[in-house]
Formats: structure tokens, sequence, C-alpha cells
């Protein structure tokens, strides 16, 4: 019995191959085309200067610089603004479950519909468009991802570590500090990375709420792309590919299961 | 009691944030015109608008590209997924990791980034344009979420149920058909509704590889292509209006059924 | 046990055979069409008639089974910028399509990467298949002939890859226009309009216009009115000032691009974005007050801006209408209008799948009744000579001649008025019907000088900008971004990530050293 069974489960791994065929086809071999683009010049010979273009022009490393600035601030806004909301929902009746949708929501109405509703309510109002409605909207956007993740770290939270703390003699405030804070340490950091990411990357948003004024790395990549720039796009998506992994990596480090909860509504 | 009253005002107001705009085209899209006011009172005319407009015909087209995507895309990648992941579950530990890894790939690699590798890799390889690019590339970054959903359910399966249907007499096929699946197929579900919302929404990589030619538009490029061109117009605030009810009628049925159901079993566990 | 490894494959490759058919059958959704002949035209958005009376496209299917006795399908895509089409054409990534209508430098691009088929020669293939009614006499033949001349002096001899080719032979215009600037009456004043193309940079310093401009989200476009604006200014870099408009405005020199990026960079202080599309709509709801337009879309803009019920004062006239935009190309010290004028044009891919029935497209929108609804409907000039729009030859003899520019009646036959171009007018509030006008046909649609610029303006065509494109791009992306975030704040942001990234990276190491023995004894 125990042979057969281990047969069967060797045939079992069959079903697995056409997926990992499949992903090797349209995730893999693409991701290595980038690479190979990237070393490719128009007529397709071998050059560096696609990494000399990138990495000398100024303006290239102050669009990605921009964007590191403003993914930074978008990051720290949610971070202040959606630990509150994790931690008051998580102390709630049956961890605020409701409440919780409430707050993701809008996360399930497309993204442009939204960007588009801000605007034309920034326009009505008489904001003038520039950093600062970017900057909402990338909040706006976000803020989910980054309460989702703390919501999920600080519920797990084993409640007799608040009371052996408390009962140790720790005030209100060094309860959080010291035993809190730490213990969602694997929420904040998959929140960081989960708002990071997408800030830095994003085009549509920047562009939408600043008529085009702030130019962000995933517009940078979308016009090199359109101007037939392959080579250039190509260095960029490696640059940002490079930050994907350091996040990736960040994120397996601190929670393994993190990576659905975004999505985990469901 | 101060300090609940400050927690509460304090949801409150993100709250109100996050659903401002929601709020404001909902409202507004009764006044039947896009400048925030309500001159002609009271009306359905952006509502009739999504029908009777010049553009509804191009509306409702990218309306049927997007469901006809998602669905396909949705339906194969939960097949592809589901198979992935028993498969994936027999392998050895050595082969499991990366394959994991590279199934974790999509979901948290940048959808720009995607975007352009499936544009270079479709170019490259002269893949003909149309639905079978969008679909293949849908596909792609539909079924890892399938595989995370569907793979730790297998995991905390019993071992011995499987064992027990086969000492029982079952064929391995009849064994996995009549045991394993029921097990799974709620994870299986959830697998498959979240791939086919994340392929309705998804908009970057679905607007650099709609492909020159055919034209195709779903509704997030068709909005972005539209409605920055001409601003909002009214039957955009009424369609927005009716997606945003859509999904909140739908998400609140499913998750009422599903308390329902934790309800139920949590009494009966009681009992 | 064989049998069950058997099963399983069977099972496997059921699953991948129904995937794959599903895929299959939701890409022959156009099954369906493919029995029907099809045309892929590729084309600008919202740059034919496609109204639902007058659709253009509906006419040509019609006219195209009369003629061939075959059901045609039109596929209508479009793209957004010339870049957008000519990356996809050259990366092979457009092989269906049959017909595009590029501008004039991305035809002379394609032309030297040998992407486009000689029109002539197909033409003459073609002849005796179906009756042609203009490209029989030659793909200019409907041409206004001051615009065939421009052709010819700027594209007369192109590369076409492995030889140089005329322009003409290559491609058949569609519209033509010039770049200016979109104004909103009741906020720009004279004396705004006097400083030319610093409008846009806000020059008379008005407080009104400040952060109320828009100018074009195009490399191209905006380089030309920074070379315009350098020019009036007296800005250009030593050893350019004499240089002619046509030349100016197709010099790539490093001095020349970095004058242009310093003008740009500055330019961005005063305007409220950079945009491709939505400049009409924020212009007519009044959001911006200044913009900087393609013709077609201003005078498009000019259209709905009329209202009825309110008289605004047009600084540029100084005279009272109903119309609360105009459009302006600023002008020389001598009256001339400054600038670019580009036109775009038809072309057919050296590989299009359905040669004959791009070519009987070309030619239909070539007739003067479908020229006219489609420069009604969108708002661009037809590059179709106005004489023909006007007048019809009726009769037997030659084709019209035209001679210092008056007509010559040939022998046999009479000009008259061309009917149906005139009653398009008429249904679009052009002009009165002659009934209502005292019997007088109003063809001042055609003198319109902001539609038909002036023979003696100043106004220059763009080549493509070759190797130097990449150059260019970077210049302008320098001057789009600006400098609104300081460096400082900048490298704070990546102290803060670089100093996460360390942290997360000691504690790392830190518990992966920690971990180590532990393993080993639960391991034992």
């Amino acid at each position: 019995m125990k042979q057969f069974l281990k047969k069967f489960h060797v045939t079992k791994r069959v079903f697995s191959y056409p997926y990992i065929l499949f992903m090797l086809l349209f995730v893999i071999v693409p991701l290595v085309m980038i690479f190979a683009y990237a070393f490719m010049d128009n007529d397709h010979n071998f050059t560096f200067e696609n990494f000399k273009i990138f990495f000398t022009s100024q303006s290239s490393l102050y669009v990605l610089g921009n964007s590191l600035f403003v993914g930074v601030v978008t990051t720290v806004i949610c971070l202040v603004l959606g630990y509150p909301v994790a931690y008051i929902l998580s102390k709630s009746k049956n961890s605020g479950k409701v409440m919780v949708l409430l707050f993701v929501l809008p996360m399930w109405v497309n993204f442009l519909i939204r960007t588009l509703a801000t605007k034309a309510i920034f326009l009505a109002i008489g904001v003038e468009l520039g950093m600062g409605t970017v900057l909402f909207g990338m909040v706006y956007n976000y803020l989910p991802f980054m309460i989702l993740p703390l919501h999920t770290s600080i519920c797990s939270i084993d409640k007799s570590y608040i009371e052996a703390a408390k009962d140790l003699g720790a005030d209100g405030s060094t309860v959080f500090l010291k035993t809190i804070l730490p213990l969602s340490k694997s929420g904040i950091m998959s929140g960081i990375t989960m708002v990071f990411i997408p800030t830095i990357s994003t085009f549509a948003i920047s562009q939408l709420l600043s008529n085009g004024k702030i130019f962000l790395f995933g517009d940078s990549i979308e016009l090199k792309f359109s101007q037939d720039m392959y080579g250039v796009g190509a260095v960029m998506s490696l640059v940002m590919l490079a930050f994907v992994l350091i996040s990736s990596f960040v994120m397996n480090h601190y929670n393994k299961n993190s990576v659905s909860v975004g999505r985990s509504l469901w | 009691m101060v300090k609940k009253i400050f927690e509460k005002s304090y949801l409150l107001i993100i709250l109100a944030m996050l659903y401002a705009p929601i709020i404001f085209i909902i409202v507004y899209s009764f006044s039947g015109s896009s400048n925030f006011n309500f001159k002609d009172g009271f009306t359905f005319a952006s509502y009739e608008a999504i029908f009777t407009s010049d553009k509804s015909a191009s509306l409702w087209e990218a309306v049927g590209n997007t469901f006809l995507i998602a669905s396909v895309s949705s339906v194969c990648a939960t097949i592809m997924g589901t198979f992935a992941s028993i498969g994936i579950f027999a392998l050895g530990k050595r082969i499991r990791r990366p394959v994991e890894a590279v199934n974790q790939f999509p979901i948290i690699n940048s959808e720009i980034v995607m975007a352009v590798s499936f544009m270079i890799f479709f170019v490259t390889c002269r893949f003909a344009e149309g639905y079978a690019r969008l679909i293949i590339a849908h596909i792609a970054f539909c079924t890892p979420y399938v595989v995370l959903s569907v793979l730790p359910k297998l995991e905390s399966l019993d071992p011995n149920v499987y064992e027990a249907a086969l000492d029982l007499g079952a064929n391995p096929f009849k064994a996995m058909m009549k045991v394993i699946f029921p097990i799974i197929s709620p994870a299986i579900v959830s697998g498959f509704v979240m791939a086919f919302t994340i392929s309705l929404d998804d908009f970057i990589i679905t607007q650099i590889n709609k492909g020159a030619a055919t034209g195709i538009d779903t509704l997030s490029t068709y909005i972005y292509s539209d409605a920055r061109v001409q601003g909002l117009e009214p039957f955009w605030y009424a369609m927005f209006s009716i997606i945003f009810v859509l999904v909140l009628g739908i998400i609140l049925v499913v998750n009422m059924a599903k308390m329902r159901k934790q309800k139920k079993e949590a009494l009966k566990n009681g009992i | 046990m064989a049998s069950k490894r058997f099963i399983a494959l069977v099972t496997l490759l059921v699953i991948v055979i129904f995937a794959f058919s599903v895929v299959l059958s939701a890409c022959n959704n156009e099954g369906e069409q493919s029995i029907v002949e099809t045309l892929v035209v590729y084309n600008w958005e919202d740059y034919i008639d496609e109204s639902e009376e007058t659709s253009r496209i509906d006419a040509f299917v019609e006219y195209y089974k009369a003629v061939t006795g075959r059901d045609i399908n039109v596929v209508y895509s479009t793209f957004d910028t010339n870049e957008t089409m000519m990356t996809k054409v050259l990366n092979n990534d457009a092989n269906s399509v049959d017909l595009i209508c590029p501008s004039e430098y991305a035809i002379q691009k394609l032309m030297a990467n040998g992407r486009l088929a000689n029109i002539s020669d197909l033409v003459n293939e073609y002849k005796d298949v179906v009756p042609f009614q203009n490209l029989a006499n030659g793909t200019m033949s409907n041409t206004e002939a001051t615009f065939v001349n421009a052709i010819n002096r700027e594209f007369s001899s192109v590369s076409t890859g492995d030889g140089t080719g005329n322009m003409t032979d290559y491609m058949v215009p569609y519209m033509m226009g010039t770049i200016g600037i979109l104004y909103n009456v009741k906020y720009v004043t004279a004396e705004d309009l006097a400083s030319g193309w610093g409008m846009l940079w806000n020059a008379s310093g008005s407080e009104l216009l400040e952060n109320k401009i828009l100018v074009k989200d195009s490399v191209r476009d905006t380089y030309a009115a920074a070379v315009m604006y350098m020019r009036e200014y007296g800005l250009l870099p030593a050893g350019y000032e004499d240089m002619p408009i046509a030349d100016l405005i197709n010099c790539t020199d490093d001095a020349m691009l970095d004058a242009a990026k310093n003008v740009l960079t500055a330019q961005r202080e005063h305007i409220s974005g950079y945009e491709v599309d939505f400049g009409k709509d924020d212009m007519l709801n009044e959001i911006v007050y200044v913009d900087l337009a393609w013709s077609g879309d201003a005078l498009w803009a000019i259209e709905e801006s009329y209202n009825e019920d309110e008289v605004y004062l047009n600084p540029r006239t100084g005279e009272y209408d109903n119309y609360m935009l105009d459009y302006y190309v600023p002008v020389d010290e001598d009256g001339n209008a400054t600038g670019n004028i580009w036109f775009d044009g038809w072309v057919i891919p050296q590989n299009a799948p359905n040669k004959l029935a791009a070519l009987m497209f070309i030619d239909f929108m070539n007739m003067p009744e479908n020229a006219i609804y489609n420069s009604i409907y969108i708002g661009y000039t037809s590059a179709v000579s106005r004489e023909k729009m006007m007048y019809t030859y009726v009769g037997t003899g030659g084709m019209f001649d035209l001679v210092d520019g008056e007509y010559v009646y040939s022998e046999g036959g009479a000009y008259t008025i061309n009917e149906d171009v005139y009653s398009a007018l008429v249904d679009s509030e052009y002009a009165l019907s002659p009934e209502d006008n005292d019997g007088e046909y109003d063809f001042s649609f055609f003198e319109d000088d902001r539609r038909y610029p002036t023979e003696t303006s100043q106004l220059g065509v763009m080549r493509d900008f070759g190797d130097r494109q990449k150059n260019a791009v970077t210049m302008w992306e320098n001057a789009k971004t600006g400098a609104d975030v300081p460096w400082a704040l900048i490298w704070c942001s990546v102290a803060i990530l670089g100093g996460g990234l360390i942290f997360v990276t000691f504690y790392f190491v830190k518990n992966t050293l920690k971990r180590k023995p532990r393993k080993i004894k639960t391991e034992e």
C-alpha cells in the first residue's frame, strides 16, 4: 500500500508540470528577455550603452529619486494613518471584521475610477494639482494595503502577552511600545513593502492627479517603451526588479503568507 | 469614554476620506450633469445616457471584453491552478521551493515590469495580437492567486482521509474526485473569485498589451482613454455608481454567507 | 501501476486541451468576422467622421460593396502618439494593419525603415481591377497645390532603406494643420496676445493666466514652441539667431536642446500641466485659459464654445462674437504666422494583408464630399484642394487647371458649385443655404486663415529627428520633471530606505546566527 501511495505521489507531481511549463514560458522567459534587452541596442547588438544612458543621466536619476521620495512619504503617511486604524479595529468586538471590510471595500472599485473621481473633486473645489494631490491620491489608493496586514498581525498577537506586560506593571504606552509594536513587526514590514512598491512603480495616478507635472519612475518606464527606447526601458525595469526582489526578501523573511494578504478579502 | 469617542471619530474621519470620492460620484450621478451641481434637479438622465449616449456602443463592447477576458482567464487559471497545487503539494522540497518562489513572483512583482515583460515577450515572439495575448497575460498573473488559495487548504488536509478512501476501495482517481475535491472546493471557489476580480480590475497590464490593430478595450482602458480626454461625462458617474453598488452587494452577500456558515459551525461545535 | 500513471496523464491532457480550447474559442470570437473581408485602419482617435448620420466608415462599407460586390468589416483602431504607433510597427507588432495615418516625420521614419508600400506602384497594379476616382491620376491629384509643393520641398528624396524615394509616392495626404495657441477670450488681453509664443510662458506676467496654461505632453510640439519662443525673445544660442524657421525647428544640436531645456524648465513654473488629450475639454470648462493646441482641435473647441446668450470681445480681431475660445498662431514682425505646419497622410505598410481595400479607402476619403465631412467633424483642415471641394467639373474634357491661383475653364465642360460639399457645410451651420443668403454661396469656411494659413506665413515642416530623438526625449524628460523636490529630501528618503534595509539585514543575520544551534538540537 505504502509503495502504491508513493507511486501515486510521484504521479500526482505530473499535475504541476503544465503550470510550471506555463510559468517558465510566460513569466520567467519574459523576465530573461528584459534582461537581454537591457544589453542590446536597437539593432540587437551587445552594448552597455543603455546602462550608461540611465546611470549618467541626471534626469533619469532625478525621476528615480523623486519616486523614492513619493514612495517613502506615502508609506510613512499610510503607516501613521493606518496603524491606529488597525489597532483600534483589532480591539473591537469580533476583531472588527465588518469594519475592516468597510475599509477595504473602496479597493474593489477600479483605481482609475476612484482617481478620476478624486481629480474631479479637486477641480471642483479648486485645489491646484501638483505634488500634494499626487500624495493624497497615493495614500488614498494604498491605505487599505497598509491596514490589512497590520490588522492581521495585531489580531494574531496573543492577548496574554499584553496582560502579562500589564501585570508586570507597564503602563498603557509602555505596553504599546514594548509589546504590541514589536509583535506587529511582521505586519508593519509587509504593509510597508505592499505600499512602497506599487507607489514607486505605478503609472497613471501621478499623471492624472498632477496633469503630468509629477513624473514618476513608472511613467518614465512607460515613456521609454513608447518612444522605442526598449534598451533603456529594460534597464529601468531591472532597477525596479531589484527593488521588488529586495522587498520580497524582506516580506518573506517576516511573514511567509503575507503576499496573499493584500487580496485576502474573500 | 473620551478615548472611545476619540477612537470612533478617528475611524470615521479615515472612512470619510476613503469614501468621499465614491459618495460624491453616487450623489451627483443623479444630477445629470458633470459639474457638481443640481441645476436640473434630481434626474436619472445619467443612467439613461449609459444606453443612449453615442458612446454606449463602445462602452458596452468594453464591458463585454472585460467580462470575456476575466471569465476565460479565471476559469483557465482556476483549473490550472488547482491541479498545479495538487502537483506542487506532491513535489519534493527541493523542487517545491523554487516553484513556490516563481508562483509568488507575479504577485509581488510591480505591475509595470510584468506588463513590459509580457509586451517584450509577445513582440519578440511575434505573437498574434488580440484576445490571446491578453488572456495569456491575465492567466499568468491570476493563477498564482488560485495556487496560493488552494495550496494551504491542501496542506491542512488530513492525509488519513485520502488513505481511508483508498482503503475503502476507491481508486486514486475516484478518491481524488470524491474526497479531496469536495474538501478543497471552498478554496478553489475563493481562488476563482479572486482570479476573476483581479483580472476584472487590471489596468496596467491590459493597457500595455492590448495591441495596436485589434483595438480591444476593457472597461479600465476605456475609462483611461475616454474619461481622460473628455473628462468625466455624466454617464460615467452613473456607470461608476452601478459598479460600486454591484461590488458592495457581492461582497456583502459573500461575507454574510461566510459569517453565517462560521456561526453555524461554531454552534455545531458547541453542541 | 502504469495504468494509474496513464490515467493521470490522460486527465492532465484533457485539462490542458480544455484550457486551450477555451482560450482558442475566445480568440475565435473574431473567427466569425474573418469570413468577411476585413480592413484594419490604424488611425488617431477621433480622426474620422464617426457620427451616426454621416459616418464615413459606414459610407465606405457601402461604397466598397457597391464597387466590388463584397462585404467588408472595417476595424478602426487608434493610437495616441506617433511614437506609440511607430514602436508597434517597427517591432512588427502591428502586422495585421492595412492602413496607417501617421504624421510627416513618422512617415519619413517608416519609409527609412522600409516599412511602407509604394502607393503609386500599387495603384498601377490595381488600376484595372477597380476604378479609382482620384488615385488613378496620381497620389497627389486631389491635394492642395501649395501643399504638394511643401512636401516636394522637404521630402522629395527620402531614404527608403535601400535607396531614396519621393514621399508623394508613398503617402496620400489626409489632414494638415498648424500648432498655435488656443485661448479664452474672457481672460486673455490684447497685451497677452502681443507676447506671441511667450504667452505659453506667461511672458506678459498676467495674474489671470498664471498656472492656467496647458502645453502638449509631446517632445516635438513643445520643442517647436520653445524654439519659436527663444527666437521671439532673443534667447537662441549664439550662431543660431539667423537660421530660418524651417531649419530652426529641425535643429537638434546640443546647444539648442540645452537652451530649450532651460526655457522649458522655466515654463514649468507658469503652467498647470502637460496634456495630449484633455486640453480641449479643460479649455471649454474654463479650468485653464491657454492651451498649446493643434489647429484642428482648436477649431473644434471654438465651435463647441459657441454661446448664444453671451457676446465676447475677441482681443485678436477687436470684434464681438459668441465664441468664448479663439485660436492664434503668433506672428513675426511682418505679420506672418510663425511656427510649425504639419500634415498626416495615409500610408500602407509593406506587409498589409488587404492592400486593395486600403487603396480604396484612401481613394474614398479623398473625394471632396467625404473630405468635407471628415474635416467638419474633426476640425482639421483637409489636404484635399479647396477648389475641388468648392467646385465640381461637369462634362467631358481634361481635369481642371489652376493657373496663378485662378481657374482656367476647360473646353467641353463647366465648373459648378459642389452641392454635396455645400450642403454638408449648411448642415453643420458653417454656411447659410443660398435661399437664406440672397442666392449667394458662402464659402467663407475655406477662407478662414486659422484653417488655411496664408501663403506668406513662416511655417516650417518638421522632419524626423533620427538618432537625435533620444537626446530630445531626454531633454524633454529633464524639463518636464523640473526640480520640485530638492535633492536634499531625495537623499533623505534614500537614507531612510538604506537605513531600513541595513536594519533588516542586520536582524536577518542575527536571527540566522541565533537559530542555527537550535536547529541542530531539534533535529537530533
